[in-house]
């Protein structure tokens, strides 16, 4: 079915000037709220620059070089400058992305009114040729909202979620200072002449000596003769100078005066604890919390060492010094490719389990029966026990090639030094048999100890040996001993009473 | 409304108009039995009238039955109510081939419909039956039709199951698989009524009369407002917000919120995009809107798709549930246009 034009082109001039003017306002809101948002979001450039400002010309202040200052009206212009730039560039590369469309204006009047997506709906349905009946119905329950929100004003928009960005504004400080570091050796300015770097190599190693000569060429210096190549040189030829000065006595420093205080508080005649101590001071005056250093460490480095490298030092050689451990075979079987190399079930079980056998001449072997660890570790059978947490065997069957021993192997397979298992398999290469024990499939833990003693006399007094005494008579059965007469009747009138009572009549 | 005199249009107001009257008229004779429960009601009205099945999960002695049976009674459909056990068969439900003897004197197999053949099925407590009998359900809900030996017997419409579960005694039980559970269109949770509610519902319930209920509409009624459901339209915007919706709960979409994509494994299919819309028109039409709204499906969509949510063993240890990932997929997800 077809609407009626000239009533559809109504509604839609309606519905294209309610949406002009909900875009207008969500326009408006997001433009207001977003540059809120960007100004608190880039609000850390200026307290970084400044922060970063004033730590510099601290440091220019503490150092006294003069070089190290930079212009504070020049960088307080060029971080306004920036941070306007940054907040309208910001604001509107996000505002251009987020422009609203026609649907967002209408959805403005729908939510905000509460009109159930009525004019959303009617919008998408007048730009159909045919509507159904529901649709129809649909567009003209738009238009008699139309009529009612001709003359009212759009609602609220919502406030839209703000996501800072803190990464930007710490960059474009960091960029800010690099450029102004830069640029302030090459802009000239009153406060830093800068001629550190002819007056620093110029001075004489003895800090009595440098002092006033430096500041006398200082003063002599121009203004405009700081570059950047004079003020860097300086502080390169001092990192330089550190390893070879084995006094120490680093003329080029930018402080000279400063370097000979700290040489003169810490160690005369120690200029690298020196400049230790003074890298660590953050004011003169402080005392250094370093510790100070050994003879041979100041003379070592070219550059002082951070503390983090010595301190792992030990740290590194902790495999190292665990590897004898591995290599005595203390700890292979623990894992099937760590001790791969090495055989975990060495000869000692056949030797310790069975000592008393005859024919377990391998117990004479000195290591075995000195090591009680392993000796403990020692089991009957060939069950991995659970109490020591161990992993189980591996179970790779794979065998090394030729001479080469396998990764994984672990002695039961392949090429080893000794073969454990019996019998015919014994003699199949590459198929391991467990050697066992039969009739003890799981003794238990056995503690078998052996001491190789040699047998030795013991001291003490034998028995006194003495003479036999002759028999005195003549060796015979021991002699019977007679009842008395009584009891002898006593025993006869028994037995017969009891042949006169008994029935003596044979069957 | 200055267009009323245009045909079209006309007819779709009166429809919409005869679909609310209808509404209306359902819920007060169901409520004449039942008190409270009103978004259960709402939910299980809204099913019937989109088409669907649905869930209904709450402890005993809420009123469940008493709903679905209120229900049947005041639309006056067949009615069939099939009590889940253990040890049921499929055949309890569908119905077997009996041997009967003819007036010839032979006998002849004859099949005998079971309890599922009826417009209103109350499946009750379903999770007690075994897989095997609640699959037996999968094939009549879906394609609405029964297929016994080589009978293939098509069920007639309006054909609504209804089921209910058990949420606390799981012992005995097995749970519904996601693919039964996917074809339910809503879940809706039966909670303990109002405190105003009980005094009503003792004074019904304890007295010398209970209400009666009249038969207010007709299956046929049912089917033709199913039809007026069915031709709300949908405008862009909104079958965007569904398929959004949707995909919010799916873990591997980038739509989806944190808490999605860490305690859920399966999230909700395009069915559960056909329930939004569905039960979204049924919504509209009850605002006396003719087109959907956005609204609509974020009203509808914690009974949509919460039963269409699978949490993963991390979800179900910190104690999280469907309704928190769909209540956090409808917070975090703004509302597009």
């Amino acid at each position: 079915m077809r609407a009626p034009a000239p009533r559809d082109e109504a509604l839609r001039r309606r519905l294209d000037g309610l949406a002009e003017r909900g875009r207008a306002a969500l326009l408006r809101t997001a433009a207001s709220a977003l540059l809120r948002e960007r100004v608190r979001a880039w609000m850390p450039l200026p307290v970084l620059s400044a922060g970063l400002l004033l730590a510099y010309e601290t440091a220019g202040l503490l150092l006294r070089a003069e070089g190290l200052r930079l212009p504070v009206l020049a960088w307080a212009a060029a971080t306004a400058v920036v941070w306007s730039l940054a907040v309208l560039a910001d604001s509107s590369w996000r505002l251009l992305h987020s422009l609203p469309a026609r649907r967002q204006g209408l959805a403005l009047w729908d939510r905000g009114l509460d009109l159930g997506d009525r004019l959303l709906a009617a919008d998408e349905f007048l730009q159909r040729g045919e509507r159904s009946a529901f649709e129809e119905a649909a567009v003209e329950d738009a238009a008699a909202c139309l009529e009612a929100l001709e003359d009212g004003a759009p609602p609220a928009p919502p406030p839209a979620a703000a996501a800072p960005l803190p990464g930007r504004p710490l960059a474009a400080a960091a960029l800010l200072f690099l450029a102004s570091a830069w640029a302030a050796s090459w802009v000239p300015t009153p406060a830093a002449p800068a001629p550190e770097l002819a007056a620093g190599a110029r001075l004489p190693r003895t800090p009595g000596e440098e002092r006033p000569a430096a500041d006398h060429e200082r003063r002599q210096s121009a203004p405009g003769e700081s570059t950047a190549g004079e003020e860097r040189k300086p502080r390169r030829r001092e990192a330089e100078s550190r390893p070879a000065g084995e006094e120490g006595r680093s003329a080029a420093g930018p402080d000279p005066e400063r370097l000979r205080e700290s040489l003169g508080r810490t160690r005369s005649g120690r200029p690298a604890a020196a400049r230790e101590a003074r890298g660590a001071s953050p004011a003169p005056g402080q005392p250094s919390r370093q510790s100070p250093k050994s003879q041979p460490e100041e003379k070592r480095g070219a550059e002082p060492r951070p503390p983090k490298p010595r301190k792992e030092a030990p740290e590194e050689d902790g495999p190292e010094a665990k590897r004898p451990e591995e290599e005595s075979g203390a700890t292979t079987g623990r894992g099937s490719s760590r001790g791969g190399h090495r055989n975990p079930v060495t000869s000692d079980w056949t030797s310790r389990d069975r000592v008393d056998e005859p024919d377990d001449e391998g117990v004479e072997d000195e290591e075995e029966v000195e090591d009680e660890e392993e000796r403990q570790d020692s089991r009957g059978g060939m069950q991995p026990s659970l109490r020591d947490r161990k992993p189980p065997v591996s179970r790779d069957l794979s065998i090394g090639f030729g001479n080469r021993r396998s990764e994984d192997a672990n002695g039961r397979s392949g090429p080893s030094q000794q073969k454990k298992s019996r019998g015919t398999a014994s003699l199949v290469l590459g198929v391991p048999i467990p050697d066992r024990v039969k009739g003890q499939p799981n003794p238990g833990r056995t503690r078998i100890t052996q001491e190789r003693v040699e047998p030795r006399p013991e001291a003490g007094d034998p028995p006194p040996g003495e003479a036999r005494p002759a028999p005195r008579q003549p060796a015979r059965p021991p002699a019977r001993q007679d009842l008395d007469p009584w009891l002898r009747a006593l025993v006869r009138e028994y037995f017969l009473s009891r042949r006169r009572s008994a029935d003596l009549s044979s069957p | 409304m200055n267009h009323a005199s245009d045909p079209p249009s006309k007819k779709a107001r009166q429809d919409a108009e005869r679909f609310r009257e209808t509404w209306q008229r359902i819920r007060a004779e169901v409520g004449k039995a039942l008190v409270g429960q009103d978004q259960v009601v709402e939910g299980v009205l809204t099913a019937l009238f989109a088409g669907g099945h649905v869930l209904l999960e709450g402890v005993p002695g809420l009123g469940k039955t008493l709903l679905v049976r209120s229900l049947g009674e005041a639309l006056d459909l067949e009615f069939s109510r099939i009590q889940f056990t253990p040890d049921m068969m499929p055949s309890d439900i569908l119905g077997t081939h009996v041997l009967t003897e003819t007036k010839k004197g032979t006998t002849s197999l004859v099949f005998e419909p079971g309890p599922v053949v009826a417009s209103l099925i109350l499946a009750d407590e379903i999770n007690r039956a075994t897989p095997k009998t609640q699959s037996a359900l999968l094939e009549a809900m879906q394609e609405r039709q029964i297929t016994v030996g080589n009978e293939i017997l098509v069920l007639e419409e309006p054909f609504c199951v209804m089921a209910t579960q058990n949420p606390v005694e799981q012992e005995g039980t097995y749970p519904l698989p996601e693919a039964q559970l996917d074809r339910f269109l809503l879940k809706l949770i039966v909670d303990y009524p109002a405190e105003e509610d009980y005094r009503e519902i003792l004074r019904r319930t304890t007295g010398r009369t209970t209400p009666t209920l009249e038969p207010v509409s007709r299956g046929q009624e049912i089917l033709e407002l199913r039809s007026v459901v069915r031709a709300v339209p949908v405008p862009e915007h909104v079958e965007t917000e569904a398929i959004r919706l949707v995909r919010a709960t799916q873990p591997g979409t980038p739509e989806a919120p944190p808490l999605v994509r860490q305690f859920v494994a399966l999230g909700a299919s395009p069915r559960g995009a056909q329930a939004l819309l569905l039960a979204g028109k049924v919504r509209a039409l009850l605002e006396g809107r003719y087109a959907v709204a956005a609204e609509d499906l974020r009203r509808v969509a914690p009974a949509a798709l919460r039963h269409r949510v699978l949490l993963n063993y991390q979800g179900h240890a910190e104690g999280v549930t469907a309704d928190q990932v769909v209540g956090e997929v409808l917070r975090r997800l703004p509302v597009g246009a």
